[in-house]
């Protein structure tokens, strides 16, 4: 039992040991979200189809944009984008938000981060369908490297995890953080290719751009899903280590500070 | 008999800040224009030290603000002491609030689980015990219906028997025993007599003396973050209604 209280396992084993909790309390979540609606989580699917068919419309018939299949390009790396801004924007507040979870009852306040963005990730695998249905529309080729998508998933769990714990401690303290992620994500939005394709960019910026690692995640799915061709197998391992790295310095900084959110909140 | 719960000078100091911010803007105003904040120092517990010994009641009785949540929350380790030590052995649940973690549009059934497992249920145990909190709540025509449509009696009976379904060495009770009708409220003494009999031990406050009397093996007072008195419990309660008085 020793080896779990140690700052390198701890934030694995109590994904572990809470993971029902975990499931029950991200699905909570959903279910408030589509409370009272007729289709409940249906919306998960129908927003993102909805979506795709807005964007569609504009891009193709307004913009022409003559990009090959270029809705199977935008929508493959907003959708994971949808998934990671979502989770650092709930996450800011989700401490805060939480209440007597924190001030009255001993549960690991990491879980509570850990939620939102489990919950957004459901979200995100609901719309998957949307977006296979697409492929099929355009007819683009899938071949079996979409099977590397659950490992690009994992990556970007504990890479976003990793992340959210920061805004999430910040805002306990200065109730402004929540407020100013919004634009910090909408600044890294346009950062990252998502609606223009790298080789649009002059050339200098094209390295810089993928310094940050969320740019080469959200190129994994471009990869596997519109390029149809394997993500190189170093960098997707480099990454793999980056997020573990991420996810334990987050979670180890929310621990050390943690101590304090109930006095605070 | 050994020592479950040891508080050694205890002692925990708030920081208030005379002005609150909650935004960087106003405090970097501040900042500029005074400097470093001034603090005011709110001694909530003073150099409190006691011990409970295993299969015990402890009552904790005194005025509203003189520390008594304060204690139970640095007991649950919810809230660290700025001074001192406590040393807690065996498993403990504070019940510090009934339906922590409760939804109003959730069903009854799914807020028995969530609360469940937020008080430290396995699933396993959840889902043993599920059929048994709804016959204790005696909610099972609605149990399905979402919480937002039940009375309030009917909420704090759920809440109460999740609570309840529990099954740690130490259990903290903070005012939550006067709940439902009264044939519910004897029913609920009645599963804190069980604790008891079960060799548990309990810390427990309320404001009313009544029960502490009854369910009590010994009490202390508390008033103004000091220890008051600690002995037999109705010495301590005439001292109590001596203070409040």
């Amino acid at each position: 039992m020793r080896y779990f209280n140690s700052p390198f396992l701890y934030p694995f084993y109590l994904l572990y040991k809470y993971h029902y909790l975990i499931y029950v309390l991200s699905l909570k979540e959903l279910k408030i979200r589509y409370r009272g609606s007729v289709f409940g989580f249906l919306w998960s699917m129908l927003n993102p189809l909805l979506n795709l068919l807005v964007y569609t419309f504009l891009f193709v018939v307004i913009f022409k944009n003559t990009a090959k299949n270029y809705p199977v390009y935008f929508f493959s790396g907003i959708l994971p984008w949808n998934w990671f801004s979502s989770s650092i924007m709930e996450a800011a507040d989700s401490v805060v938000s939480a209440g007597a979870l924190i001030t009255k009852s001993t549960l690991p306040a990491e879980i509570v981060v850990i939620v939102k963005v489990v919950s957004n990730l459901i979200n995100y695998l609901l719309s998957i369908p949307i977006l296979f249905l697409f492929l099929l529309f355009f007819h683009v080729e899938v071949s079996f490297i979409v099977m590397l998508l659950p490992i690009i998933i994992i990556i970007q769990f504990f890479i976003t995890t990793g992340i959210a714990f920061f805004p999430a401690t910040w805002n306990v303290f200065y109730r402004d953080v929540k407020h100013i992620m919004q634009t910090i994500m909408q600044l890294l939005f346009f950062c990252i290719p998502i609606m223009y394709f790298d080789s649009q960019l002059p050339p200098k910026y094209e390295k810089l751009i993928y310094l940050n690692p969320i740019a080469y995640l959200i190129k994994c799915y471009h990869d596997i899903f519109y390029n149809n061709i394997i993500p190189r197998p170093e960098l997707l391992l480099l990454l793999f280590f980056i997020s573990i790295i991420v996810y334990i310095i987050g979670f180890n900084y929310f621990h050390s500070k943690k101590d304090v959110f109930a006095e605070y909140i | 008999m050994s020592t479950v719960v040891e508080a050694k000078n205890v002692t925990k100091i708030f920081k208030r800040h005379t002005k609150k911010y909650f935004s960087i803007k106003s405090a970097f105003i501040d900042f500029l224009k005074h400097g470093r904040p001034e603090k005011e120092v709110v001694k909530a517990l003073d150099n409190i030290s006691f011990d409970v010994i295993s299969g015990s009641t402890l009552g904790i009785i005194g005025r509203n603000g003189a520390g008594k949540s304060t204690l139970l929350k640095i007991i649950s380790g919810i809230i660290k002491p700025t001074y001192g030590s406590i040393k807690v052995k065996g498993s403990l649940v504070p019940l510090l609030e009934l339906g922590t973690g409760f939804h109003p549009e959730l069903t009854g059934r799914e807020n028995i689980i969530i609360s469940g497992l937020i008080l430290g249920l396995s699933k396993k145990e959840i889902y043993k015990k599920i059929d048994e909190i709804i016959e204790f709540a005696e909610l099972k025509e609605v149990i399905d219906e979402p919480v937002r449509t039940y009375s309030s009696g009917m909420y704090s009976r759920l809440a109460f028997s999740t609570a309840f379904s529990i099954n740690p060495d130490i259990v903290i009770l903070d005012e939550i025993l006067s709940v439902g009708d009264i044939a519910f409220m004897k029913k609920s003494k009645e599963r804190v007599k069980e604790f008891k009999r079960k060799n548990k031990t309990i810390l427990f406050v309320s404001h009313d003396l009544n029960s502490i009397k009854e369910m009590c093996d010994e009490a202390i007072l508390i008033d103004s973050g000091r220890l008051i008195q600690r002995g037999e419990v109705n010495k301590v309660i005439d001292l109590c209604s001596s203070i409040v008085v």
